[in-house]
């Protein structure tokens, strides 16, 4: 039954990562602004559609 | 983009092809119309943009507005107008506004952004403003941080965005306050995060152990529940211990005291019992405690502050940046920034301006808009030597003054001063749950004592303290103080589905109480609009209209705005005017198509009109000293005025009108309100005003202007209405979002079904806790039993405000005129 004590660890340890890791990203700022970067990811598509088309026209040449 | 017009008129099927604004979506029609290369706009602001994003390649713009849904946004202003920005550029202004030196950093606030277009437009100047770095904007407080090239052309931002029919507000280091909020929001998240690890893993040790580990595994269970809760009573509940020193030095109870007794209590003694080998350990329960503590003030604060930035950055009256200074040894007027004004100084103001500080008048005369202190937008007539104060607005033409006081030293500076002092004091009051708290504190400290002996007698005293710490424990008011946050930010929230910004869940602590509602008069009971109300122009001929358009086109003055707004739709053909010049204190006079005409203000007679009208001015044209026409101009009530004045009334408020305007104008108002003359206070000053609230007490305030700040800040419960200056918004509880009085109804409505969820709330509260604690002390609670009690009552209060919260929606069915 001591294996007990081993899974413990590792469940403790494993909620220390996922711990540090939000402590690391709250503190970097990823939650100060919820709202902006959800918009930006959907005009990603834009600027790419534009390159593409700019690669396509410049290869045409 | 033909496309999008095409989508929109086939989905409403009326409207004639092109005939929405390409850039704003306005409708057009012939009056409005501006033809450019085939297509159309409403007017040349939208398109200069529409031109300028095509001739960038930016033109993705409408079709990502389009995919939003978007099909509309405001006409920008035209680019050609507006603020000049070069300022930003001199030397002296560097020190105010640069956030960072490396990489060079400004903020801006920037009015006008609706959508993501908006968001991507923005984001793409650094692309061609060369002197612009990068940049990255935030929508949810509607700033950009922008970073410069060494060059340090600040003006690049400002312009490159005015351009696109945005406005820029360069934010001054200090004002940076959303820096600081969003410090202290990452720490809040960060505890709240910790103490979630650790009560959830203590949790789930507990479960084992309630559900009969025993043995070398319960003992290691323990210990490592003592261990983890260390963080939970250490970190994350560092904000109850500072908030208790603090009330401990200004002598003010609050529900944190309670709290952080109860927090010490339970760990000191499960520490001991876990030593001493006894199982009444209640790590869990106090863990749980905090994290769910932690957690519903986050939630409150993230509503009120989402609220708070929803709130629209109110134009502050002191917004201008720089004055003309004039500099004695060069003889020659320099731009200064406002922030190094010195009494002494002569400054130069142009129409329209608005004074930076107090001064003498060293010009003959000028036409001064009093408006920020008395609500009023007729201009007083101010002569040489005489005191203007800072804040009003120049109507006439140029004005030359020696500055008397600068800043907080200025008449309005002291007012504000003194709001703001108000202010502070009003917010610091105690709360709901700090009075409940106090008085349970002391009944739980003093049962416990009472109790603690009658028990030890019979049971011995070791028996005695397990009791008495579990009825501690167990009775402390934690549902309460964790469900009252929770529930004040569930009505924050449905106030604002309402319109209604709320800025401290306290006003509802204040709404039942209230018996005294004062109105500001213009603005809040009338339109504050200042137009024409009657004016019979078909007996004027064509000639003289145009003549007297083409003079009033000359002046600042509101009536000669009103004049102009009435007749520019006509398509007069105006002729040249000579010879213009204001007439003092009276009106304007000029010569027109050979005419010399006059429009003066003549004494004011009361005459039966229109309900809802109140008329302030009547103005009389003359034409080479004949009078030819007269006009008549005021304000008028608010369409639903009238109604909720009765409402108001029905329900046994009793309503006061506190005005800066002349006397006349108040007794109309007055009247149609069928408010009580004695009631209505005309030609108040702010300080007045803030007097008469104090005095009656129990008191509301309605009001927008700086005039009202003073009283909106004394009195209990202070409403700043749509439209209101920031320093308005700043120190009142309560921002309604529409321009409508309707919504003081259902604010007050929604004070009291708050009252109502509080009460029941407190109701169970005690009920709970006495028998709870009645249990504790016949020794029938344990560890486990306390573990489950806890979180039970929290889920029966919160759904208790829930069930309010409802209520509200119902309620808001109600009839609407």
């Amino acid at each position: 039954m001591n294996i007990i004590f081993l899974t413990l660890g590792v469940s403790i340890a494993i909620a220390l990562v996922f711990l540090a890791a939000f402590i690391w990203a709250a503190g970097k700022g990823q939650y100060d602004d919820l709202e902006t970067p959800g918009h930006r990811m959907l005009l990603d598509d834009y600027d790419t559609d534009k390159k593409n088309q700019q690669a396509k026209e410049d290869t045409g040449k | 983009m033909t496309n999008t017009t095409a989508t929109r008129e086939n989905a409403s099927g009326e409207v004639l092809p092109h005939s929405l604004c390409l850039h704003c979506g306005e409708a057009l029609d012939s009056s409005n119309t501006i033809e450019s290369n085939g297509k159309l706009f409403c007017c040349n602001g939208c398109r200069a943009v529409y031109e300028l994003l095509g001739a960038l390649g930016l033109d993705d713009y409408y079709s990502i507005r389009e995919a939003q849904n978007i099909l509309k946004t405001t006409p920008p202003a035209d680019p050609a107008s507006g603020e000049d920005y070069g300022y930003l550029d001199g030397g002296s202004f560097t020190d105010i506004y640069v956030k960072e030196e490396k990489p060079l950093t400004m903020n801006f606030y920037v009015e006008g952004i609706e959508c993501a277009a908006c968001l991507w437009l923005i984001e793409k100047i650094p692309g061609f403003v060369p002197e612009i770095e990068s940049l990255s904007l935030n929508m949810s407080d509607n700033t950009a941080t922008v970073n410069f090239t060494p060059a340090k052309k600040f003006s690049s931002f400002p312009e490159a965005i005015k351009k696109f029919g945005y406005k820029a507000h360069p934010l001054k280091n200090d004002e940076d306050v959303s820096g600081l909020k969003r410090r202290e929001n990452r720490k809040s998240l960060i505890r709240l995060s910790i103490a979630a690890v650790c009560a959830g893993n203590i949790m789930l040790l507990s479960a084992a152990i309630y559900s009969g580990a025993r043995g070398v595994f319960e003992e290691q269970f323990m210990l490592l529940n003592l261990i983890l809760s260390l963080p939970v009573i250490t970190y994350c509940s560092l904000p109850f211990y500072k908030s208790v020193l603090g009330s401990v030095r200004t002598g003010r109870a609050t529900v944190d005291i309670p709290i952080v007794f109860v927090i010490f209590a339970g760990f000191f003694i499960s520490a001991y019992n876990y030593l001493t080998g006894s199982p009444e350990v209640y790590f869990d329960s106090i863990s749980m405690f905090v994290f769910l503590l932690l957690a519903s003030r986050y939630f409150l604060r993230t509503v009120q502050e989402r609220l708070n930035d929803r709130e629209p950055l109110g134009k502050s009256l002191f917004s201008s940046n720089r004055v003309l200074v004039r500099d004695e040894s060069a003889r020659q007027f320099f731009y200064q920034p406002v922030e190094s004004l010195l009494a002494g100084q002569k400054i130069k103001l142009a129409g329209g301006d608005r004074f930076p500080a107090d001064g003498r008048l060293l010009s003959q005369w000028a036409e001064v808009n009093l408006s920020v202190l008395t609500g009023e937008n007729i201009p007083r007539t101010v002569s040489k030597g005489e005191i203007v104060y800072a804040g009003s607005i120049l109507d006439s033409d140029e004005a030359v003054l020696e500055v008397t006081g600068t800043g907080s030293s200025t008449r309005i500076g002291k007012i504000l001063e003194e709001v703001e002092h108000n202010y502070r004091s009003k917010i610091s009051l105690s709360t709901y749950s700090d009075r409940y708290a106090t008085v349970f504190t002391l009944a739980v400290g003093i049962i416990a004592a009472v109790s603690f002996f009658a028990v030890s007698s019979y049971y011995g005293a070791s028996e005695a303290l397990e009791r008495t710490i579990a009825f501690i424990l167990i009775s402390c008011p934690c549902a309460f103080v964790f469900v009252m946050p929770l529930s004040f930010g569930l009505f924050l929230k449905s106030a604002s589905d309402n319109g209604i910004l709320i800025k401290d869940a306290r006003i509802f602590d204040k709404l039942p109480r209230v018996r005294n509602i004062f109105f500001d008069k213009t603005g809040t009971l009338t339109n504050g609009v200042y137009r024409i109300l009657s004016w019979d122009t078909d007996k004027l001929p064509e000639p003289d209209r145009a003549a007297v358009l083409a003079i009033e086109r000359e002046s600042e003055h509101p009536v000669a705005r009103a004049i102009v707004t009435y007749l520019s739709g006509e398509g007069l053909d105006v002729p040249e005017v000579a010879g213009f010049r204001h007439l003092y204190s009276k009106g304007v006079e000029g010569r027109a198509g050979g005419h010399l005409y006059s429009l003066t203000a003549e004494s004011d007679e009361s005459r039966p009109n229109e309900i809802n009208e109140i008329i302030a001015t009547r103005i009389v044209i003359r034409k080479d000293g004949e009078p030819i026409s007269e006009i008549l101009l005021g304000d008028s009530l608010k369409e639903d005025a009238k109604f909720v004045v009765t409402e108001l009334k029905r329900r046994g408020y009793s309503l006061y009108i506190l005005s800066g305007d002349k006397e006349s104008n108040v007794r109309q108002v007055a009247y149609k309100l069928q408010i009580p003359a004695e009631n209505a206070f005309s030609e108040e000053t702010p300080e007045g005003k803030s007097e008469i609230v104090r005095e009656r007490g129990r008191s509301m305030m309605i009001g927008d202007g700086l005039n009202d700040a003073g009283a909106l800040s004394s009195s209990d419960v202070g409403v700043a209405i749509q439209g209101s200056v920031g320093e308005s918004m700043k120190v009142s509880d309560a921002y309604i979002i529409e321009n409508d009085l309707f919504t003081i109804l259902t604010l007050i409505d929604h004070g009291t079904v708050i009252r109502e969820t509080v009460r029941r709330n407190t109701a169970f509260s005690i009920t709970y806790n006495v028998a709870a604690g009645a249990f504790a002390l016949m020794g029938f609670i344990n560890p486990l039993a306390a573990a489950v009690l806890m979180p039970l009552s929290s889920v029966l209060l919160i759904a208790s405000s829930l069930y309010g919260q409802n209520k509200t929606r119902t309620r808001e069915g109600a009839a609407r005129p």
